[in-house]
């Protein structure tokens, strides 16, 4: 070593602080911006969650932990939880696996038109969940929609109440729409994963003896592991969060057939002005998807 | 029976042909090194004969087998990658073993080859490392571990040191050499570096534009090229070449112009040498290190442009306006003269170009050698 070791710290001390200052400088705005629409509602919504009170309310009320008792209780609390957990479990197979199977036939399935595909697939991911939402209340509408022409066209039958008014049809159509929105998002994802993997080490695989299935097993799989956890987190933590295209389609309904957490907090907080109560479901979605966050942290870090 | 056997091979990419027809044979046990140019065809047939391209036409066969349409890992053959092509996921030990786990052998079999060829390239203490804590020579080394644990008939070679720097490349010739000595195994070996080929191999095959030019020993084909473009290739400084052209003919004595106004350069054909006509467009090529100031044939004035003083060696390059080359690689009439020692030599310095007569190699228009030079013997 060409230097004393204990000469560098001392020399650097100085510019270290006026990079530190500098640093937070720069990050200000977004400090600012997290800190007034994420950080500081949060904790707003975690004290509210204590207290019974409405959006006019003068006077909050301390009522302990009287809102989350109140949850325990509630079958529609625990049916809107049911609900996101099958939208979890469905986006993950339908988005995450749809996704793999897209990009696994455009990285090597296809000769030509891969950029066209591509692009076609990705564009959902682009437009927003309300114009998407409206796009398809209009395709699956019973009366003027095209899914029902074409249905009664092949001779088949078609739900009386409506591709979204039957309550047994609904979350799958709900399913299907936010498959359509996202899995070109995980598709491109899963392909960057795909087209990272060296050419050289399939080859070395071949002259290995491990092709077809095996060379998936021991070269593909490993590749893209980083990428399919994150691809399932992002998944996952979409499926608990989901408000804007339930709340667009069907608002919870029929009957609470599509209701989740996010549109039950909505109605508590606004139509029943059960703000103590939403904020306390809230809390509970917030604590899910920090405890996803941390995890898909983790993982992506062991990797 | 040639251990590696190449025959007519040929590989066309639509209407792109990079290899017209090679054929050749490797001995067990023989050390082949293909060098040639960016695009010569040398990378495509190694990877032929791994079986990682379809090959248009021709056979290949290993120890006996016709192995032309076989399974990559049925080829007998092993391939050590420019880049690596580490497992990232795999330790070194896992990656040096997964030949031998895919094809399900038991595990202490694996550990012992694994064992084996980590003491061999003396790596045994990052058995249980990842790749990406290694550096770019113990990443070769277990690329080249990965393919001794799979004990195969023929090693294959992809410019392997290309990614590595100087003083780590020359360490890893050595290396290479011994180990080829120790396990006796029939290696080929591609690399665009004359150096790597002059160095290890036992016979060395030149690859231009999809042909073999040359195969031959190393000294062979140093002594003796084939054709202009070998002449060109091996040794560093390059060959000078000038453009002549033939004047006179009287039995095998040959008289070759050396610019104007300059009596012509004489010289005695021997027996088996193809005679030129007369009035011939030829190249006369001479060996940097044949060039000096003292000679029987004085060949050009010039004046010094360059000199790079290597200690040992001097390298004087010197512009001869009154001669062409013939070489598009070097600039016009400028020689490069090699001194074995260090030299006094100045920048705008004039010297005469002299050389022995037994010292020029003389090639017909088409670059086929027509006559050769006598090698230099320092006692």
């Amino acid at each position: 070593m060409p230097f004393p070791p204990t000469s560098k710290p001392a020399g650097r001390r100085p510019a270290m602080k006026a990079g530190a200052v500098s640093a937070t400088a720069m990050m200000a705005p977004a400090l600012i911006l997290v800190g007034v629409f994420i950080l500081i509602p949060a904790i707003v919504a975690v004290i509210g969650s204590f207290f019974d009170f409405s959006m006019t309310s003068a006077n909050w009320t301390y009522v302990g932990g009287a809102n989350y008792r109140r949850a325990v209780t509630d079958p529609l609390f625990w049916l809107a939880i049911s609900n996101n957990v099958f939208i979890v479990v469905g986006s993950v197979i339908s988005q995450v696996g749809g996704g793999a199977i897209l990009a696994a036939i455009l990285d090597r399935g296809i000769r030509r038109g891969g950029v066209f595909y591509r692009t076609i697939i990705f564009m959902p991911v682009v437009i927003s969940s309300i114009a998407v939402a409206f796009v398809w209340m209009l395709i699956l509408d019973p009366n003027v929609g095209p899914l029902n022409a074409v249905v009664k066209a092949l001779g088949l039958p078609t739900p009386k109440l409506g591709w979204l008014g039957d309550p047994s049809i609904s979350l799958w159509m709900l399913l299907l729409i936010a498959a359509w929105q996202n899995v070109g998002f995980q598709m491109m994802l899963i392909l960057a994963g795909l087209q990272a993997i060296p050419k050289e080490h399939y080859e070395a695989a071949s002259l290995d003896g491990a092709r077809g299935l095996k060379a998936f097993w021991y070269i593909t799989l490993p590749g893209i592991r980083n990428v399919l956890v994150l691809a399932t987190l992002i998944t996952v933590i979409g499926g608990f969060k989901v408000f804007d295209l339930v709340f667009v389609t069907t608002g919870g309904g029929p009957a609470n057939a599509t209701q989740v957490l996010g549109t039950y907090t909505y109605t508590q907080a606004f139509s029943f002005g059960n703000m103590g109560y939403a904020n306390a479901m809230a809390v509970v979605l917030l604590v899910t998807a920090a405890l996803l966050g941390w995890l898909q942290v983790r993982l992506s870090r062991r990797g | 029976m040639p251990h590696l056997e190449v025959r007519d091979v040929v590989k066309r990419y639509g209407t792109l042909t990079v290899l017209s027809g090679v054929s050749f044979a490797a001995e067990k046990g023989e050390f082949v090194v293909m060098v040639g140019p960016s695009g010569c065809g040398k990378s495509t047939l190694l990877r032929s004969i791994a079986g990682l391209e379809e090959i248009s036409s021709g056979s290949v066969s290993i120890a006996g087998h016709d192995i032309t349409a076989a399974e990559p890992s049925d080829r007998g053959v092993a391939m050590v990658f420019q880049n690596y092509a580490l497992y990232p996921h795999m330790t070194v030990a896992q990656n040096m073993g997964f030949a031998l786990k895919v094809a399900r052998r038991p595990k202490a079999e694996i550990e012992a080859a694994v064992t084996r060829a980590a003491e061999i390239l003396r790596i045994t203490d990052h058995l249980g490392k990842y790749p990406k804590a290694l550096s770019g020579g113990q990443k070769q080394r277990v690329a080249i571990g990965r393919a001794i644990t799979r004990a195969p008939e023929v090693f294959l070679f992809d410019e392997p040191l290309s990614n590595l720097d100087a003083a780590l490349r020359s360490q890893m010739r050595i290396e290479l050499s011994r180990l080829h000595r120790e396990l006796g195994a029939t290696m080929l070996y591609v690399t665009h570096d004359q150096t790597e080929a002059m160095t290890m191999a036992d016979r060395i095959i030149v690859m231009n534009g999809g042909n073999i030019e040359q195969i031959g020993s190393p000294l062979d084909l140093y002594n003796k090229p084939a054709t202009r473009f070998v002449a060109g290739f091996i040794g560093s400084p390059r060959m000078n070449f000038i453009a002549s052209r033939v004047m006179r003919l009287s039995g095998r004595s040959v008289g070759f112009s050396l610019g104007e106004g300059r009596p012509p350069l004489d010289l005695e054909f021997a027996p088996g040498e193809t005679l030129p006509i007369l009035g011939d467009a030829v190249t006369l090529g001479i060996r940097p290190e044949a060039l000096g100031d003292d000679g029987e044939v004085h060949i050009a004035d010039a004046e010094v442009t360059v000199v790079e003083a290597l200690g040992r060696e001097t390298l004087v390059y010197s512009d001869a306006r009154t001669l062409r080359t013939t070489d598009s690689e070097s600039l016009d009439g400028y020689f490069a003269q090699l001194v074995p020692s260090q030299s006094d030599k100045r920048l705008g310095q004039q010297i005469e170009l002299k050389a022995n007569r037994s010292a020029f190699v003389v090639f017909a228009a088409d670059g086929a050698t027509l006559h050769d030079a006598s090698p230099i013997h320092h006692k």
